[in-house]
């Protein structure tokens, strides 16, 4: 059998994740320096001026040679390393990291190889990146493995594609917990309230 | 974008809950104020999609997005030819295609959930006021259609008291075939704005929804705070 649809999938995680922000170095520029989209205005576009523009237009005028794309702070080998110590010492909360961090590490690392250059040499940084991911997903397994009963969950620093992965597992259990617990008060049998022992996610 | 011009997007980056020092743009500007229409057709989108029932239609919304996608069009169309704004018009086809697609998939979403539960849509006189006038009349069309293939396939052949599409038998008080969304469910939940202490349980528990926070938490705690958009779906 199939597993379950997810109401969100991850090419429209992509999607969403294509709005970010992203800085770029362009060298062209365009008639009235500015761009008026339907949603925004976009620019200045001068040669050699940082801007900062929608993912999506970096890497449509990265394609045309128009523009090169500057890596973002976070997904720095540094900031990484950091992020990766943050998350070993601290077994109970996740480090906060852009919501969309794998998909636009993914676009990058696959569309905008330039972007690794010196010290954040690409090999290096997915490698990181790889550590990174691995070591959250140990967190979440834990997590999941504690969940005894109903409870309000607070899992700040989590991203969409982590959401996910946990979605129907997660979701799942809390949705039975809650079935469980209605059949339980129906049959008015004093209630075994569970308290989230899942408190370490807090 | 103009890194200066800070009116349109407001990009406060996640508070220090876990004492970051970091400022990551998620776009999760509070309410209403300083969102892009994209930011907020997409929570609009994230919202139908989790929760189990349907949601008051953005009516302003997405007229400004169609005006502004007509707009957009003739714009496109003038630049036709000229080499210098050859660029511009590829960015900016580019871009609707974007918009066209999250705006269909807000549309989508809702007629999903219509054909889901027409019946009940119909007869709630909360849910009609929900739907917008063109949904409503799918609506009826939908429901009309299904129950035409019903009678004829099905229900004309089962005995008279057992013929009715929204009464399992003749002389049922309710209707008790039609189908009401389970809201029994957990949800992703993102929180734009502080909310303070909310009820979230039968014996006065009470949940803490500070802003920037993402909650595993029940739909109905956060039912009427996806309604006032102070919480969004993920």
């Amino acid at each position: 059998m199939p597993p379950p649809q997810l109401p969100v999938r991850p090419e429209e995680l992509e999607f969403f994740a294509e709005e970010e922000l992203i800085q770029i170095v362009p060298n062209c520029s365009v008639p009235n320096k500015y761009i008026e989209g339907i949603l925004d205005r976009y620019g200045p576009f001068e040669p050699n001026r940082v801007v900062e523009v929608p993912t999506w237009l970096a890497l449509q005028l990265h394609k045309r040679n128009k523009a090169r794309i500057l890596l973002p702070a976070w997904l720095t080998s540094d900031s990484l390393d950091e992020a990766i110590e943050r998350e070993r010492g601290s077994p109970d909360s996740f480090s906060a990291q852009p919501y969309h961090y794998m998909e636009l590490a993914c676009l990058l690392l696959e569309h905008a190889k330039d972007a690794f250059t010196g010290s954040d040499d690409y090999f290096k940084v997915r490698n990181k990146l790889a550590q990174l991911v691995n070591v959250r997903r140990h967190k979440m397994e834990e997590g999941l493995r504690q969940i005894s009963g109903t409870a309000t969950v607070r899992v700040n620093g989590l991203g969409g594609y982590e959401l996910n992965l946990i979605r129907n597992n997660f979701q799942g259990a809390l949705d039975m917990f809650l079935k469980l617990e209605a059949v339980e008060a129906a049959v008015s049998a004093p209630l075994v309230s569970a308290t989230g022992t899942f408190s370490s996610m807090s | 974008m103009d890194p200066n011009d800070s009116s349109q997007r407001d990009q406060s980056g996640q508070p220090s809950t876990c004492d970051m020092h970091h400022e990551y743009a998620t776009q999760d500007g509070s309410l209403d104020m300083g969102c892009s229409d994209f930011e907020l057709l997409k929570r609009a989108l994230l919202n139908e999609r989790m929760a189990p029932e349907i949601l008051q239609y953005k009516e302003e919304l997405v007229e400004r997005v169609k005006a502004g996608l007509k707009r957009q069009e003739t714009e496109i169309d003038a630049m036709e030819g000229q080499r210098d704004y050859e660029l511009v018009r590829q960015v900016l086809s580019y871009e609707q295609d974007r918009v066209r697609f999250l705006l269909k998939a807000y549309l989508r979403a809702r007629l999903e959930k219509i054909e889901q539960s027409a019946g009940s849509m119909l007869d709630t006189e909360a849910l009609r006021e929900r739907l917008s006038k063109q949904e409503r009349s799918y609506a009826s069309s939908f429901f009309v259609a299904m129950g035409r293939y019903m009678k004829s396939s099905v229900l004309n052949d089962l005995p008279p008291n057992y013929q009715s599409l929204v009464k399992r038998y003749e002389g049922e008080p309710e209707k008790r075939l039609l189908d009401t969304p389970d809201e029994a469910k957990y949800v992703f939940a993102r929180v734009l704005d502080d909310c303070g202490q909310v009820p979230d349980g039968p014996d006065g528990q009470t949940a803490e929804l500070r802003r920037g926070d993402t909650m595993a938490i029940k739909y109905t705690t956060v039912k009427a705070l996806v309604e006032a958009g102070q919480v969004c779906l993920l």
